[in-house]
């Protein structure tokens, strides 16, 4: 029996402890890290302002009851109107109103998510009163607004009047008094889970201006948010014994007597204020200072069974920081909060001001570079959301593009591919939720090739530039939020080169740093940078529900004596996709020649001719810049020399034993 | 007069007896392995070479081709699958490694095996020719169980001539133990549906992933357990039918269950000396072919063989255990023999 433990756990050690061979060459980790130095050549780049607008100033004063996992709060806003005309009504977002009933308009649109009494969030204004310029109790004139929903039960968009309009440069100030349930557990991205609690969108808050006008819209399924900058000073009341993170940084504490402590975080130049609470957090510091950039602190609160991620998790956040900082900014605040959400919160992967949360899994690999992908991403959102504030509603794809593309960069450029794995015996029909990772060993995948399935699959679904309600399903949203515009600028990179990417976004990112840019001013910028008009590119990509498909044929013309090349070659570049971008394609002939050639990529095709030249292999997109192209595997021809064949046994090798062994797995059944 | 010797002494002796029996067994008649692997590569080729031949037409004159020969071009297979409606698609990164056990484990806990009997849902279109090919497989190995089975009985060197007339004399029993089996296995799966829904709730209500996960893996681990006792019971009720000339399925395997309720510790042992072997097996594989770089036909040779390797030793586990069932069967028959004469 001893022997057969010994046995066993030595197949076991074996089984478990293979590490999944490396990618061979680019991903051992000797890839240069991006530079933190600015070249001279980008000396004349914006400077970074020193404040925002500092439009919406918030000082709150919130108490969270965690047994009923509700929150009591009164704030005061001051509003100052820079819309440039003068305004009397004013919307506020409710947003956790979305999960009181099924009748909200997301939940209409979710479709999925039930909101039973027991877990379903809401929030209620006990009253609202105009202080300044004038006062006047605003509470008689609440109402609820339908937007462009036309759902008059929805109520997570209200409006108040004031007696007089408020006249540009004036300042409005708001006293609001409310009381709030924390959605339940997986319900949204501000949930509570046991006693953990992460409260996001949690306090009556008014739209933002965009384009002269209110960004007010009710809370849509797969709309993230948009507000005006300003200062937060928030007093968070909560229970002794719960670990509390939050936005900005904290600047007193204070011991109740009654159980409870009030911890106050201030921090100024942010359009948002979330925090989280919760017994369980392990508290892990480190501070990223580097030379050139101001010192930040990283602040990780993370469930106990991912305290062996800790490391991976900030050291991800110092990759995303210093990457960010030398391809668009110096990160502006002091501090940064990371937070791991509890098991089956919905919260992860979000991010707010100085405050995003991640995700990890108790096993993960490092091939799958699960936690570093999502916190990257987050991190980016820093930049990409957080001071470079665009609308997410309206245009989502812009940030959550930029993002995605930052964090790809990011990655390819410190981690190298990823690998590709399954999880096993988890909790879905699958088992990928809690399961045991797998890894395929030998298995990486390029930079943006994880995406290009999505855009095939609806890629064709809608033009990528839509609010994000318009779109005709989440998956669409999702492919058009972030696998299009994310592969759409690793294009854009592919053509323009690396350096001149890099210029368009410290460019871009500075410029409207603190600034709620949109779609036209990113494209402005990159014609001002690369040079030309650039409107054909983004047409065809951004404005567009077309995709892009390049494909290649060579076909010999002619009879030849043995040995000799053919009479005539054609190589026909073909453009199976309806976006148009102009291609380089390259001739390898077996004399040892190399042709290449260009065409403009309008025409549904183009024909090359060599003449008594034998073609040996033949590339549209060489140097693959299309990252956007959608079946990469017709870009190539090869004159065969048995490779296929051979790569045929290979494979069909390996899953000739897979399924022998699936046979002989049904010689137990019986 | 002779005393008995003690429970733990006797399954001790017993578990170390069955162990020898059946590898001495597999040593004596290493043709049957080989037998049994001919057949097994032979019916997997069925679909296996085609498949090669597609793969081939499909990867013809493109890079692709090139970068599958080196390692694995993720971004042309992940197009390549979405065009395939077959049984093509079952070709994944997935089955790479240890994958390729967790696969056939992930497949049988499912209950998509046999026949999608017990997955709730049809099997893929595409995964027919694959199931199919798995019955024809477990009737084969039906066939097949019997005759081996007469051979170990009766001690001797095999022959073809004898495993096929053991087989088709005894197929009819097996195959009735083997639906008798089957019908457990639903039993097993039926009511392991409420018990994973309700270990799923567990975990959903976790505090922590850690916990999350055991209840998760807990309740595959014991439906595992489940369909494993089936398959020690099946094995001893096929021992019972050949060694006692049972003609009744029922019968064999009420004898089974009294003999794994006896002898509990000898039964189990065996299973897990096996399992953990297998686990083994899979382990010297996996670190061998990972070791071993595939770049062209001639490194594809040593590749198709350590993978043949696992294969035959995968069979030779199976000889043996079906040896060393019949050496516990027979032990514990001793065992009843001498305690009726005491």
């Amino acid at each position: 029996m001893r022997a057969a433990l010994l046995l066993g756990t030595l197949a076991v050690s074996m089984v478990f402890a293979l590490p999944p061979p490396g990618p061979s060459g680019e991903a051992d980790g000797s890839r240069p890290r991006p530079s933190l130095e600015l070249p001279g050549a980008d000396a004349g780049l914006p400077p970074l302002p020193d404040t925002s607008p500092r439009i919406a100033s918030y000082s709150i004063d919130a108490r969270l009851d965690a047994a009923r996992h509700e929150i009591s709060g009164r704030l005061t806003l001051d509003w100052r109107n820079e819309s440039g005309v003068p305004r009397q009504r004013f919307p506020f977002h409710l947003y956790w109103n979305a999960f009181r009933d099924r009748r909200s308009t997301h939940l209409r649109e979710w479709g999925e998510r039930a909101a039973d009494e027991a877990v379903s969030g809401r929030i209620d204004l006990d009253s609202v009163t105009l202080v300044a310029p004038e006062t006047a109790d605003l509470t008689p004139t609440l109402r609820f607004l339908e937007c462009e929903s036309g759902n008059a039960d929805d109520r997570t968009l209200a409006e108040v009047s004031a007696p007089r309009p408020v006249l540009p440069g004036e300042v409005a100030r708001f006293e609001i008094e409310w009381r709030a349930r924390i959605p339940g557990p997986g319900l949204s991205r501000s949930d509570w889970v046991h006693d953990y609690h992460l409260v996001a969108q949690w306090f009556p808050k008014i739209a933002g201006i965009w384009k002269g006008e209110w960004n007010a819209h009710q809370f849509h399924a797969w709309s993230e948010f948009f507000a005006d900058f300003g200062n937060y000073d928030v007093r968070l009341t909560v229970p002794v014994g719960l670990e509390v993170g939050a936005t900005g940084r904290l600047v007193e504490e204070t011991r109740n007597g009654d159980g409870t402590r009030t911890l106050r975080f201030v921090q100024e130049d942010v359009h948002d204020f979330a925090w989280t609470a919760s017994s369980r957090f392990l508290v892990r510091e480190t501070e990223l200072d580097e030379p050139g950039y101001p010192p930040v602190r990283v602040r990780l609160l993370l469930q106990p069974e991912h305290a062996h991620l800790a490391e991976r998790y900030l050291d991800a956040a110092a990759l995303g920081l210093r990457s960010f900082g030398a391809w668009c900014f110096p990160y502006p605040y002091p501090q940064l909060t990371i937070v791991d959400p509890a098991w089956g919160s919905g919260s992860g992967g979000m991010e707010y001001p100085t405050f995003i949360t991640g995700g990890a899994s108790v096993w993960s690999p490092t091939a799958l570079q699960s936690p570093e992908r999502v916190t990257i991403h987050e991190v980016a959102h820093q930049f990409l959301y957080g001071v470079v504030a665009t609308n997410e509603m309206r245009e989502a794809w812009l940030d959550e593009g930029l993002a995605s593309y930052l964090t790809a960069r990011a990655l390819w450029a410190n981690l190298g591919p990823d690998g590709w794995g399954l999880r096993y015996f988890g909790l879905d029909d699958r088992g990928s939720d809690a399961g045991w990772p797998v890894v395929a060993p030998g298995v990486y995948r390029l930079r943006g090739a994880d995406r290009l399935p999505e855009l095939r699959a609806v890629g064709t679904s809608d033009p990528m530039a839509l609010p994000a309600w318009e779109y005709r399903t989440r998956r669409s949203y999702g492919a058009n939020s972030y696998a299009k515009p994310e592969l759409t600028l690793q294009t854009l990179e592919g053509l323009v080169g690396d350096e001149v990417m890099t210029r368009i976004l410290r460019t871009y990112t500075r410029r409207y740093a603190f600034r709620h840019p949109e779609a036209a001013d990113f494209i402005s910028v990159v014609e001002e940078i690369a040079g030309g008009d650039f409107g054909w590119f983004f047409d065809q990509t951004w404005f567009s529900s077309e995709l892009c498909d390049y494909g290649i044929e060579v076909r010999e013309r002619g009879e030849s004596p043995e040995g000799a090349p053919p009479p005539l070659t054609e190589v026909t570049v073909r453009r199976y996709g309806g976006v148009q971008l102009p291609v380089e394609v390259r001739v390898d002939f077996g004399d040892g020649g190399v042709a290449r050639e260009r065409w403009d990529g309008r025409g549904r095709w183009c024909r090359f001719r060599y003449e008594g030249r034998r073609v040996d292999a033949a590339f549209v997109d060489p140097d693959e810049r299309l990252a956007l192209d959608t079946q990469p595997g017709n870009d190539t021809w090869v004159r065969e020399r048995g490779a296929a064949a051979r790569a045929a046994a290979r494979w069909s090798g390996r899953w000739l034993l897979w399924l022998q062994n699936l046979l002989e797995t049904h010689a137990l059944l019986g | 007069m002779s005393s008995p010797a003690t429970p733990a002494a006797g399954d001790d002796g017993a578990l170390a007896a069955a162990l020898r029996t059946g590898f001495r067994f597999v040593a004596r008649n290493p043709g049957l392995a080989v037998l049994l692997w001919a057949l097994n590569l032979g019916l997997a080729a069925l679909l296996a070479v085609p498949l090669a031949a597609r793969l081939g037409e499909q990867l013809r004159e493109t890079a692709p081709a090139v970068h599958m020969l080196y390692g694995f071009d993720w971004s042309w297979w992940a197009a390549w699958r979405e065009w395939q409606t077959g049984y093509e698609g079952t070709l994944t990164p997935a089955i790479l490694g240890t994958g390729l056990a967790f696969d056939n484990v992930a497949r049988v806990l499912r209950g998509e095996l046999p026949l999608g009997l017990f997955s709730g849902n049809l099997p893929p279109a595409g995964e027919a020719p694959l199931l199919a090919l798995g019955v024809v497989y477990m009737l084969a190995q039906l066939f097949l169980g019997g005759g081996v089975l007469a051979l170990i009985r009766g001690g001797g060197r095999w022959s073809l001539r004898g495993l096929l007339h053991g087989g088709g004399f005894y197929f009819p029993r097996m195959l009735r133990i083997g639906l008798l089996s089957l019908a457990l296995a639903g039993l097993v799966f039926a009511s392991h549906a409420p018990l994973g829904g309700w270990a799923g709730e567990r975990a959903r209500l976790a505090v922590s992933e850690r916990v999350a996960s055991a209840w998760s893996i807990g309740h595959h681990l014991a439906l595992l357990a489940g369909l494993a006792s089936i398959y020690v019971a099946s094995g001893y009720a096929k021992v019972i039918a050949v060694a006692e000339e049972r003609s009744s399925a029922a019968l064999a395997w009420l004898g089974a269950l009294g003999l794994c309720a006896r002898h509990p510790l000898r039964t189990g042992g065996h299973l897990a000396c096996f399992v953990l072997l297998g686990a083994l097996l899979v382990a010297v594989w996996t670190r061998a072919d990972s070791a071993w770089h595939t770049v062209g036909y001639r490194t594809q040779v040593v590749s198709l063989a350590l993978g043949q390797l696992l294969v035959i030793g995968r069979l030779a586990l199976r000889l043996a255990w079906m040896a060393g069932q019949v050496s516990i069967y027979r032990a514990s028959a001793r065992s009843v023999a001498v305690a009726d004469r005491l």
